[in-house]
């Protein structure tokens, strides 16, 4: 017989504990490393901060390094300067604290109170779980709304409250602000959220079932307007946010798309088993069935982006939040037989075992082994143009020579022939040019491609790094410098 | 001629700030808030200037702050009403009988009137719907005297008990509080509810609202029915206006009975206690919206609203002009309570306490404050997205910048999707695509109130009267 639900004040005070808990834990006792998405997240905020045109730009200008995490950052820096927590390390805490708190949440709706200790239990048991926990990453906010969505589909699923329902379409929105595979994985939990409020309200007077479509739809469709909105605004091209991916898209070649496919299918097909035995068997099958697509989208997501070259904008602890609730999900399931039930379980066992298994370190990323130290590269510029300053385009090279302050570096998100030369005509520049090896910028059909390919009339090689890393030089004279000013 | 219980019309005091006891707004504004007025044009003169910069900074960034606090304030009242709905519910069952089994307390039904001769066949027709004892129910059809339209139709539709024809005499404020004030003077009943000419009642409120009060502690002495509008298929206007209602009625309402807070209550089907109502002075004549005003003298006297889950079923403006007028009248109304509710600034703070008095300047003068100033703000936001004038900047420093970009990218998404909820709540879900377009609809709402302002200068008490239509005659 089911204990008697936990009242709202106690439930609260249950999860407020919960919070706490696990918010101190992470603050003070987990071992964290950082992420390569930290730095360039950092980078923003910093100069967000300082106040730097580069940091407005990259905020909503890339796709891939999105909106809501530099956001975060930005929140929990200035919180955390108030009470001397580092900014990454509160975002990361408030994050996983929240989202487990969520499935605390779950877990004391549906009465399984032991359920709730499921989800951190196998955060640190399972190795690839382990490692998304520990990589202090600013994407761990869009696990907030994902666990949220869970939490909300479990209690629409029991009562049918229309706020569920809402707040499940809000946070889908708020995916739309995490990157590209959160988006589209929002877009199909939507999609099919709306499909099964149809399906299951298609005998109930049209009354009653008007107007869903547009409350599910609304927070993510405006939250896209939002973005691209804010892509015209700041950088005069609503489109610009898509750029990048869709040039690197152009050069993915199949072999490595197929090469990431294969590592990552078998452990997809080991997550969809139990969610296909709760689709065909459970009394929690809607949530099963909003849970498949979203499970096969991320995972598709995840190998795109890394065949892409692209930051995995918070696939990582999307996927990791996606694999607890399909956990949670056969915990709290009710199956009717105990046939049924037991396969479901086993598919889930089954799943951390090859987890475990299959415990792959994610390589650490070299693509920036080569770039010249900073103080290397500001040596040999100071040899002879002393004070030059450097411009570095893009998102991924600026965090690279952090320089809110613009003394040595000038960071631009988007190659601008014509802003340059007006810039060179004050002052001497360089431009540093990382590699084309499609991390820092798309191989074909990019400026900074052909720039590192052909140069331009008005640029002079100064030096090129074993690692292929040029630094340019502008040969055009700033005002009153030319030598030769007196014979024109 | 009935004798008077209560005298609810001689002014009895020669303060013209409360000729019958309790502050009303005779006077827009008394002494103290005219010099407060005067003197703070001219400090934004004299401060324009010495350094307008700094100035519109200081407005700009205060305006934010409001705008940020109604905002999490609109989250908050609307997230209580999806969570924890507190709405009264009354069940078939309990209708039964009456709540103190022996038989049903003595109900007056008074229904102002003025033109209103097109749709009171319709009025006759649906109150004698009503599911209530027709013993122990009395319509008053209040009606002015020299209302050569009205008063001749009602006197020859040959009207017989409940039905009952209250002729008001003429005499100035000619507002439909005065009217309700004299027909309330006398009668003896125990509950009173009030409608409009063109309301639609639900059958079974009469019932509800007494198992409701019989169900609620004694302090309550006033319970508020929905309203919602069935003509909400005439025009863009009415889709809209149905929208906000659903809004107002379905979420805004229960959220602020969930908080227990002064509840400005609706123009009809304010159910009260009539001993109370009689009480506490009934309605402010010289008020326009002398129903808010009245919601919030309950609150302060300690009396409380609740609100119940039944309908009564209204016909929304579907002519932008009387829409106008209309919503000209609600701001104006919203003015005078406020100014008349501020007089004792310190008093009304001691007796509401802080949470309460946040609520209420966030709730009278929050409202219309913002259809004020909200056309201000669009035309800054309209100006910074295509014309980028330089300077603009100045004005917002990054914590305002943040603040003034969380309401304009958030908030204003939030009022219109709660509105798009609130359809699908009140079972008009069709309708919730008008509620997402419900910005352009505030632009409207701010010409209203920009109109009742100017009006509350050298037209205080006129009363704006809302035309109401046949149902064939506008469709």
């Amino acid at each position: 017989m089911d204990s008697p639900r936990s009242t709202p004040k106690q439930l609260n005070g249950k999860v407020a504990w919960a919070f706490f808990a696990v918010f101190a834990f992470v603050i003070y006792l987990l071992p964290m490393r950082p992420s390569a998405a930290l730095s360039v997240h950092q980078s923003i905020v910093d100069a967000l901060l300082a106040g730097n045109n580069w940091g407005r730009q990259a905020l909503i200008g890339s796709f891939d390094y999105p909106a809501l995490p530099s956001l975060a950052l930005l929140i929990s820096t200035i919180l955390g300067d108030f009470v001397r927590l580092d900014g990454a390390r509160l975002l990361q805490a408030i994050a996983l604290a929240w989202t487990l708190c969520y499935f605390v949440r779950t877990a004391y709706y549906q009465h399984s109170y032991l359920t709730a200790l499921l989800p951190p239990a196998l955060l640190f048991a399972l190795p690839q779980l382990r490692n998304a926990a520990l990589t202090l990453d600013p994407g761990w906010i869009a696990a907030v709304p994902f666990a949220a969505i869970f939490y909300h589909l479990v209690c629409w699923h029991a009562d049918k409250g229309l706020r569920d329902l809402v707040l499940a379409g809000v946070n889908c929105g708020f995916l739309a602000f995490c990157g590209p595979g959160p988006l589209i994985a929002g877009l199909i939990l939507v999609a099919v959220l709306n499909a099964e409020h149809r399906r299951t309200t298609a005998s109930l007077d049209s009354n009653v079932r008007d107007g869903i479509a547009p409350l599910l739809w609304a927070p993510i469709l405006y939250c896209i307007a939002l973005w691209l909105l804010w892509n015209w605004l700041v950088m005069d091209d609503i489109f610009f946010g898509l750029r990048d991916l869709w040039l690197r898209a152009d050069n993915v070649r199949p072999e490595q798309l197929q090469q990431h496919l294969d590592s990552a299918i078998p452990l997809l097909l080991f997550c969809l088993a139990p969610i296909l035995i709760l689709m065909l068997k459970s009394d929690m099958r809607i949530i099963a069935r909003c849970l498949l697509p979203t499970l096969i989208i991320l995972s598709l997501a995840s190998v795109i982006s890394a065949a892409l070259g692209a930051n995995p904008a918070s696939l990582l602890p999307l996927s990791a939040v996606a694999a607890l609730s399909v956990f949670t999900l056969v915990a709290i399931a009710g199956f009717g037989h105990p046939v049924p039930r037991s396969c479901a379980i086993i598919a889930a066992l089954c799943c951390a075992f090859y987890a475990v298994y299959n415990d792959q370190a994610l390589p650490p990323d070299t693509h920036a082994a080569g770039a010249p130290a900073r103080e290397e590269l500001l040596a040999y510029i100071d040899q002879f143009w002393p004070d030059s300053r450097t411009v570095l385009y893009g998102l991924r090279l600026p965090a690279l020579y952090p320089d809110p302050a613009e003394k040595r570096f000038i960071a631009r998100l988007d190659y601008q022939e014509d802003a340059f030369l007006d810039q060179a005509k004050d002052e001497q520049l360089h431009i540093l040019v990382p590699p084309p090896d499609g991390y820092f910028y798309p191989l074909a059909h990019s400026l900074l491609a052909d720039l590192h390919a052909n140069g331009r009339p008005w640029l002079f090689l100064e030096k090129q790094w074993p690692g292929n890393w040029q630094l340019w030089r502008c040969v055009i004279p700033p005002k009153g410098e030319s030598r030769l000013e007196h014979l024109r | 001629m009935p004798e008077k219980i209560c005298d609810l019309t001689t002014h009895s005091s020669d303060d013209p700030f409360a000729p019958r006891g309790f502050p009303q707004a005779t006077l827009t504004l008394c002494r103290w808030q005219k010099w407060a007025l005067i003197g703070a044009v001219v400090l934004l003169i004299a401060w324009g200037f010495a350094d307008i910069h700094r100035e519109l900074l200081v407005i700009n960034t205060v305006l934010t702050v409001f705008y940020l606090a109604s905002t999490l304030y609109r989250m908050l009242i609307i997230d209580l009403a999806l969570s924890k709905p507190r709405d009264i519910q009354v069940t078939p069952e309990e209708m039964a009988q009456p709540p103190n089994g022996k038989e049903w307390p003595r109900y007056m039904v008074i229904l102002p009137m003025y033109h209103e001769a097109e749709v009171l066949p319709g009025l006759i027709d649906s109150l004698s719907k009503l599911d209530y004892p027709k013993d122990r129910v009395e319509f008053r059809l209040l009606i002015e005297e020299d209302d050569e339209e009205t008063m001749p139709v009602a006197k020859s539709m040959n009207l017989q008990p409940p039905f009952v024809i209250t002729p008001i005499a003429k005499s100035y404020p000619r507002t439909k509080p005065k009217a309700c004030n004299v027909a309330i003077e006398t009668g003896e009943a125990d509950y009173l509810v009030i409608y409009d000419a063109e309301d639609q009642p639900e059958r079974d409120q009469l019932k509800k609202a007494v198992v409701a009060f019989s169900r609620c502690p004694p302090n309550v002495a006033c319970i508020q029915a929905k309203l919602a509008y069935y003509n909400w298929d005439w025009n863009l206007l009415t889709r809209c206006f149905t929208a906000e209602y659903a809004n107002w009625f379905g979420l805004c309402l229960p959220g602020l009975d969930c908080l227990q807070a002064p509840i400005p209550l609706g123009g009809t089907s304010n159910h009260f206690r009539l001993d109370v109502l009689r009480q506490v002075g009934g309605w402010d004549e010289f008020n326009v919206t002398e129903d808010c005003d009245l919601g919030l003298r309950l609150f302060s006297a300690g009396w409380r609203t609740r609100v119940l889950d039944s309908k009564t079923w209204e016909q929304a403006c579907p002519v932008l002009r009387s829409w106008v007028n209309q919503r000209s009248r609600w701001v104006k109304g919203y003015i005078q309570t406020y100014l008349v509710h501020m007089r004792d600034f310190f008093g009304l703070h001691r007796k509401l306490g802080f949470w309460n008095s946040l609520q209420f300047h966030l709730l009278i003068g929050g409202s219309f404050l913002s259809q004020l100033i909200n056309p201000f703000y669009w035309l800054m936001t309209i100006l910074w997205l295509f014309v980028r004038p330089a300077g603009i900047d100045q004005y917002f420093p990054p914590l305002v910048f943040a603040m003034g970009a969380f309401c304009l990218f958030a908030g204003n998404f939030i009022f219109a999707y709660t509105c798009a909820i609130a359809c699908v709540r009140q079972n008009v879900g069709h309708l919730a695509k008008y509620g997402l377009i419900m910005p352009a609809y505030w632009l409207m709402m701010s010409l209203g109130a920009w109109k009742g302002f100017l009006q509350l200068f050298h037209k205080p008490h006129h009363w704006e009267k809302t035309k109401h239509f046949a149902n064939t005659s506008v469709t």
